[in-house]
């Protein structure tokens, strides 16, 4: 065995990271102990827990195929359909767990996605930055890390070319080279668990030209190296956490985070450098992870579980749960939410082995998936909310059910049944809102609709991969417009 | 192989729950009061293992283990499966006490 790390080993790891992360304006000192970050701290530790529990051992750790040692997956290379097929049940059964983005898929992929890519440079190119990559990775599996796939730059006018920007900036690029290594400047946006990340693998984030050869470039880098900046988004309700734990955040235990990552002249040794100007390839790395975190929406199953849940739990707490019309809203989110793991499934098992020896998944599959995720989910939090009734949201809050004045009429007035506490039916509604419109509905909602590309990206590919021309060959012959066919 | 109580050893094996249809851990945690008399589970990849239950939380069964292990494997997919299993092995042991 590597060092399969445990949560606690996990946690201390990071406190030992000298990461540079500012939040309200303000630099943080500590972001494991901060009240806003250290919940999404704690679903990146569950990555880490659940890997020594037996009943999940068997989806949550796997065999390496270059040390033979027993490895946590979200560092593993598939090396098989069946590495595919767990992958996305993995997904499922920690957002089942969590009910939030547990952050770590996105390193994964990306890992998967340069396996593929640098050993596709070398075939042609005769570099070796597919043994540079490998070695690398036997560091990340060695030490069980959390690494941040980096690919979304912030892009500037979308009109323009990453070389005809104003700013330069704009798209990640070569400022220098040295013979030790490269000097970078530029920002990912939108990185899930930065912060929570011991290692930044970055890509480029859409197909370059000739012209646009200094910003094709992959490289990874420790989290807490010199020159890079954490800046953190903020979430609809984020402050509710500094209140103390009190039923009003929702989820007493996990939430997710992202980041804009700024790189102000950042030196990367050869060593961790996967891709240097090979412009050629950069669509096939983009694509590749592409589809790989598209399949990895897999997670948003097992929110949607935990959703699933609440909803039926509130209803039986109104007295409403055998109503008609609310069990076969409930039926319609289970309808959803196993549609959704239908694709993700699919992907996987239809998925093959590229020249590497990596197994990627069926590329058209995975952009299907993906699209149901930027849609589904919405239409389940909206029966949520229907099923959960307005108080999910006029709902006075946990200082006022507390409050020796008014906490009894609190109490009283939003009471249903003798044996149902006020104090769980708020405490449900509360898990509903954070899902659907609090902390949490950025991971559940606005992510499903634009992580890992914004829906237009999947009909994209979806319009690239179908085989409509076979489509109309058998429709004219069926129909007798063609005699052969 | 039995221990010294003649129990027989069973190494067990949970699938990884990703959409469990029933509680896996409850359902071994109430296994292993019914058999204590009888079984010792162990962990899988214990080589004094008789045998290898694997609990799986639906149907599909997906778990799969090392192909170089040589010992009789079971997958129970839901209660009534466990209670067939249980059914077996009290068969075969008084088959083999001759009772």
């Amino acid at each position: 065995m590597g060092k399969l790390m445990n949560a606690k080993e996990y946690e201390e790891s990071l406190r030992k990271l000298k990461l540079n992360v500012y939040m309200f304006g303000k630099k943080v000192e500590s972001p494991v102990d901060d009240p806003i970050i250290r919940p999404s701290m704690n679903a990146v530790a569950a990555t880490y827990e659940f890997a020594h529990k037996p009943e999940y051992e068997d989806i949550m750790t796997v065999k390496s195929h270059i040390t033979g040692k027993k490895i946590n997956r979200f560092t593993h290379i598939h090396q098989s359909v069946d590495d595919l097929v767990k992958k996305s049940k993995m997904g499922r059964l920690l957002g089942s767990l969590t009910a939030c983005c547990f952050q770590r898929c996105v390193g994964m992929d990306a890992l998967n996605a340069l396996s593929i890519t640098t050993h596709a440079i070398d075939a042609k190119c005769g570099t070796e930055y597919n043994k540079r990559f490998l070695k690398y990775l036997e560091y990340v599996q060695e030490n069980d890390l959390t690494c941040d796939g980096a690919m979304t730059d912030p892009k500037g006018d979308r009109s323009a070319s990453p070389a005809k920007q104003f700013d330069p900036d704009f798209f990640m690029h070569v400022v220098e080279e040295r013979k030790d290594g490269i000097v970078v400047s530029g920002a990912k946006a939108h990185q899930t668990g930065a912060v929570n990340s011991h290692e930044i693998i970055v890509m480029p984030t859409i197909t370059m030209r000739e012209d646009d050869k200094d910003y094709a470039i992959s490289f990874a880098l420790p989290s807490d190296a010199q020159g890079i900046t954490y800046i953190m988004g903020r979430q609809s309700c984020d402050t509710r956490k500094l209140e103390g734990m009190t039923f009003d955040r929702g989820n007493m235990h996990y939430g997710g985070h992202e980041a804009l990552v700024v790189f102000d002249k950042v030196f990367v040794p050869w060593e961790r450098v996967f891709m240097y100007k090979e412009y050629e390839f950069s669509t096939q790395l983009v694509e590749n992870f592409a589809a790989y975190h598209r399949q990895s929406y897999a997670c948003k199953v097992g929110v949607g579980d935990v959703l699933i849940g609440a909803a039926q739990t509130v209803a039986e707490y109104n007295g409403a749960e055998k109503a008609s019309h609310v069990k076969d809203k409930i039926v319609e989110m289970n309808h959803l939410n196993e549609t959704l793991f239908c694709g993700c499934i699919a992907c996987a098992a239809e998925g093959h082995k590229e020249p590497s020896g990596t197994y990627l998944v069926d590329v058209l599959l995975a952009n299907v998936h993906k699209q149901n995720v930027t849609r589904f989910p919405y239409e389940i939090a909206r029966l949520a909310q229907d099923i959960a009734g307005g108080l999910m949201v006029t709902c006075p809050s946990a200082a006022d059910f507390a409050s020796p004045v008014v906490g009894k009429w609190v109490d009283k007035y939003l009471k249903t049944k003798t044996d149902v506490p006020t104090e769980h039916r708020i405490r449900i509604l509360r898990l509903i809102e954070n899902i659907t419109l609090g902390t949490a509905a950025v991971g559940y909602l606005t992510e499903s609709m634009h992580g890992a590309g914004s829906p237009q990206a999947q009909r994209i590919m979806i319009t690239r991969l179908v085989n409509l021309k076979q489509k109309q060959k058998v429709a004219k012959y069926l129909c007798g417009i063609d005699k052969e066919r | 192989m039995r221990d010294r109580q003649g129990k027989i050893k069973v190494g067990l094996k949970y699938c990884g729950g990703c959409r469990a249809q029933y509680d896996r851990v409850g359902l071994v945690t109430t296994l292993r009061e019914r058999l204590a008399d009888d079984v010792e589970f162990v962990a899988a990849d214990s080589e004094d293992a008789e045998m290898i239950l694997i609990v799986s939380g639906c149907s599909s069964a997906c778990t799969r283990l090392d192909a170089a292990h040589d010992r009789p494997t079971r997958y129970v997919t839901s209660p009534e499966d466990a209670q067939r299993w249980v059914d077996e092995l009290r068969a075969d042991m008084r088959g083999r006490s001759g009772r």
